[in-house]
Formats: C-alpha cells, structure tokens, sequence
C-alpha cells in the first residue's frame, strides 16, 4: 500500500518548484566553475585528460564551448521554469558527459547535481513559480519523481556512511586525526584557538568524531525516509553540512544537499494562514517577510479587518494542525514552516523546551 | 506515463545506484559511487628522466627539477620542457614535498601513471629521454610513508 502511494500519490508541487529554482541556480554555478576551468586551464581535450569514454566520443573544443553554452542557457531555463524539465534533462547530461571525458574532473557533488537534476525532469516542477505560470494557480501533479529524488538523497548518505563504515581507517578515526593534525596550523591561522585546535588534535577526539560522523551519515539516509524523524533529521543534516562546509572545500555539495532537503516539505499549499492587522506595523512587517520567505508555498497570508476582539493582537497564524497561536509562538510557526529560519526555530524550541 | 513505466524507471535508477556504487571500489577514484573523504593521504613525488649515459652504455637518471628540463632534438636544437604544459591538475605536479592526494592514494597513483605515459608521448622534441620515472611516497590516512616507483614505457627515437 505504502509502495503504492509512492508511486502514485498525486499533490501539490510547490515544494518541487522551490527546489528546481535552487538547483537553477546551482546549475548555473556549477556551468560558471565548468567554463573558469577551461578558461584557466584551457580545453581540456587539449592536454592530459583520462576519459571514462573511448577518445573518439571527447568532443572538439568547439564542440564542448556549444554544450557548456548549451548548460548556460539550460540552467537559465530551469530558474524561470520555462521549459524547464528538458533543461534539467540536458544539464544533467552534459555534467555527466562532461564526467565521462575526462575523470581528472569528476567530482561527487557534480555526479549529486547531475543525479538530482535528472530526477527533478521526471517531476512536475515546472507547473508553479514558473514563466507563464498564474502565482496563486492551484498547482498539483504526480509526485513519483520528488519521492524517488529523496530516495537519492537517502542513497547517498548511505553509499557515504557505509564506505566509511567499512574502512577501518575511518571506524578507527585515523583518517580523521591526520586531518586534524595536517590542517591545524591552517586553522589557527584562520583564526581558531591553538587550545580548540588542540583539543582536536587528541586521537580519542577524532576517534568519536569519527564514528558520530559515520552515525549521522546513515542516521540521515534512514531518518529522512521516516516522516516522524524528518524534522530532527533535516537539522541535524543542515548542522552536518555546515560544519563540512567550514573546516573542508567540497564544492556545491552543502548547496546541493541544502536544495535536496526543500524535497522533503510535505506538500500542502497554503496549509497554515497567517492573518495580520493592517494597522500595525510590526504585523505589515512579518507578512512581508513571510510573503518573501515563502518559497514553499506554505502560508495563505492575508490581513484581517480591525475589530474589537482582534484590537490586541498583532497577528495570528493557524498550523497545518488547527491550532491558532498569536505573539510569539505564532512567530515560532512561521519560523519552523520557512526553510531559511528552519534551524534557528530547531534551537530556539529546543531551548524552550530546556527550559 | 503508466504506472509499470513508473515503476520500470524507479527500479532501473536504484538498480543502476547499487551498481555504481557497490562497484566503487573497483575505480581507484570511486567516481560515481559517493565516497565522500575517503582518505586523508598525501602523495609527493619526484620525476626523473631517463637518459643514455656519456658513456654510451645504460641509462642514468637526471632529477627533473620545478618540473621543466631542457633536452636537444635530433637535430641538436636544445628545447625547454614543461610538465604542466600537459598536466594542469595541479596535485599531479613534482613539487617534491606531500600534497593531499585527491580521491584517495590509489586515484592519485593510478592518474600520476597516466599522466607520465601521457607527457612521455607528447615530448617529441626531446631526443634525450628514454623514459620518465617518478619516485613517489605516499602517506595513506597519517601512516608510515610508502614508497613506489612508477615508469612510463621507454620511449622509441
């Protein structure tokens, strides 16, 4: 039955129009450090390359400037929406070809870019916040495609985690201790404390760094799957990546991941209210915000007459669950349904909850 | 598109994941397979050429130094030389003291063979070298360094 629903399960697609737009945009990233490398390296079928492929299939010089165009203008066209899905189709061939020529530029998150944005051409992504497309037209359509992309996050993180899992280097937390010792003086030029860098520098510390990390790779590919640990699961990736992001060089694979996460909205358009006072300052302000921020399409927003009963509050926001909530618990909701202030919600309503 | 196409691409996607990726370590750069850090190694190497000794019998070996070397043609034209006229990857340079190496030790020693056999082949200017040679120490995740020696085929003059 559940594998059913996954196949067939028919909803609303902002959440996959959100995602198409960050991947646009990731695309079009990923084409600029393409066309900056054959720049400063030149072409690259010019000099030492390994491709996957046979040499005949390498295309000319100018061959390869038309497909890195070719990418330009697809990674435009997935970011307006128009004609979209094959664009995505396109830019994820051509990373993948690109791949293919020569392996000396093969890069996981490239392969991750390419996997997600052929994924996204099997979903209906281009049917809201797209050229052409009415903003608050009911936009609905299978979602087989959005389900099989989480899937592919969920592959990932367990190829990642068991690889690691099965390399004694990394259960040991050897690997992670020769970076620590190799890149400390780099970051205690960045600014770290010498003691902080030290600490880390002990074996017992990369040891259970090490082993977290393994936990939370395969943590992520099976909690995100489960509805009830979603939440959790997202925070802790974001938190997982961040810190990836701050002490390694990994490309766009942070983004990459970070756009693969708004897959994971339960698509449900306007499923929350936000009713505000158009008196009040402090309410415009927040209905503004939550208009900008809304880019999954989670908020019907609208302001309210004045009257007696609403003259002492600002604004009020009901949840996908019913429940009306007004001051700050109101502004917590918000919070926790917009991907940007997603994590400061996780820490706020955890320190609340401390409390 | 009908529920058995669905279902047909859902499988053939995932089927084709598990296969690249349980395939992975067959490619020394686990390309397509998501083995993201797989090591914290370090590789150096220095290159030498292998040329005719003076006194005609043998071969000796000549350092290459910053990469680049001078070598005379058929004809006796001396001509400059540079590695990375051919090698743009800069963590395949002899810089002769540890660089990270990329995609693990295994990748990196496996593309220095390649990009040997590839400079090799592109220096038909040179008359002198024989062959190129690099001496290389790898330090796989911190631990005792691990010399090899990788030579690129004798080149025909």
């Amino acid at each position: 039955m559940a594998t059913r629903r996954f196949m067939d399960e028919i909803g609303d697609v902002h959440a996959l129009a959100a995602a198409r737009i960050a991947f646009g945009f990731l695309l079009l990233l990923q084409v600029w450090e393409t066309a900056s490398e054959q720049i400063h390296e030149g072409y690259f079928g010019e000099h030492f390359h390994v491709p996957f492929l046979p040499e005949s299939f390498v295309p000319s010089e100018r061959g390869y400037t038309f497909i890195v165009c070719l990418q330009a203008v697809a990674a435009v066209l997935v970011v307006l929406g128009h004609f979209a899905r094959p664009a995505l189709a396109i830019s994820s061939a051509a990373i993948t070809y690109a791949m293919l020529c020569d392996r000396l530029h093969y890069h996981h998150n490239r392969w991750a870019l390419a996997c997600y944005a052929f994924l996204l051409a099997l979903t209906p992504c281009d049917r809201a916040r797209a050229l052409g497309v009415e903003k608050n037209a009911v936009a609905e359509g299978p979602l087989w495609g959005m389900r099989l992309a989480q899937l592919q996050v969920s592959i990932i993180y367990l190829a990642s985690g068991g690889a690691k899992l099965l390399d004694p280097d990394w259960r040991s937390g050897a690997m992670m201790l020769d970076r620590f010792v190799r890149y400390g003086h780099a970051a205690i030029e960045s600014g770290v404390p010498e003691r902080v860098v030290a600490f880390f520098q002990q074996a017992w510390v990369a040891s259970f760094l090490s082993k977290g990390a393994i936990t939370m790779e395969l943590f992520l590919a099976f909690a995100l799957q489960s509805r009830r640990l979603r939440l959790v699961a997202i925070f802790v990736g974001i938190v997982f990546h961040v810190s990836i992001e701050l002490t390694s060089r990994v490309e766009l694979f942070g983004l990459t991941t970070g756009a693969a996460y708004l897959l994971f909205a339960t698509p449900d358009a306007r499923a929350r209210t936000l009713r505000y006072d158009p008196t009040r300052r402090k309410a415009i302000a927040l209905a503004w915000v939550v208009r900008a921020l809304d880019w999954l399409a989670r908020f019907d927003v609208a302001p309210w007459e004045p009257d007696a009963i609403a003259r002492s509050r600002s604004f009020v926001v009901t949840g996908r669950d019913g429940v009306t909530r007004t001051g700050f618990r109101a502004v917590l909701e918000v919070m926790r349904a917009l991907p940007l202030t997603f994590p400061a919600w996780a820490i706020v309503s955890r320190l609340r909850s401390n409390r | 598109m009908s529920s058995v196409t669905r279902w047909a691409i859902a499988a053939v996607w995932v089927a084709g994941q598990g296969v690249l990726i349980a395939t992975g370590p067959a490619r020394a750069d686990g390309a397509f397979a998501f083995r993201m850090f797989p090591e914290s190694s370090t590789i150096d190497f220095t290159l030498y050429r292998d040329v005719v000794s003076q006194s005609g019998h043998g071969t000796v070996s000549t350092k290459v130094e910053g990469g680049t070397w001078l070598a005379r043609d058929t004809r006796g034209t001396l001509h400059r030389f540079r590695w990375d006229d051919r090698i743009k990857d800069s963590n395949i340079f002899p810089y002769a003291e540890p660089v990270h190496a990329s995609y693990g030790a295994r990748a990196q020693i496996s593309r220095l063979g390649l990009a040997l056999a590839d400079v090799a082949s592109h220096i038909d200017e040179d008359d002198e070298t024989m062959r190129l040679v690099a001496d290389v120490t790898v330090r796989k995740n911190g631990g005792p360094p691990v010399h090899t020696r990788i030579e690129s085929r004798w080149r025909n003059h």
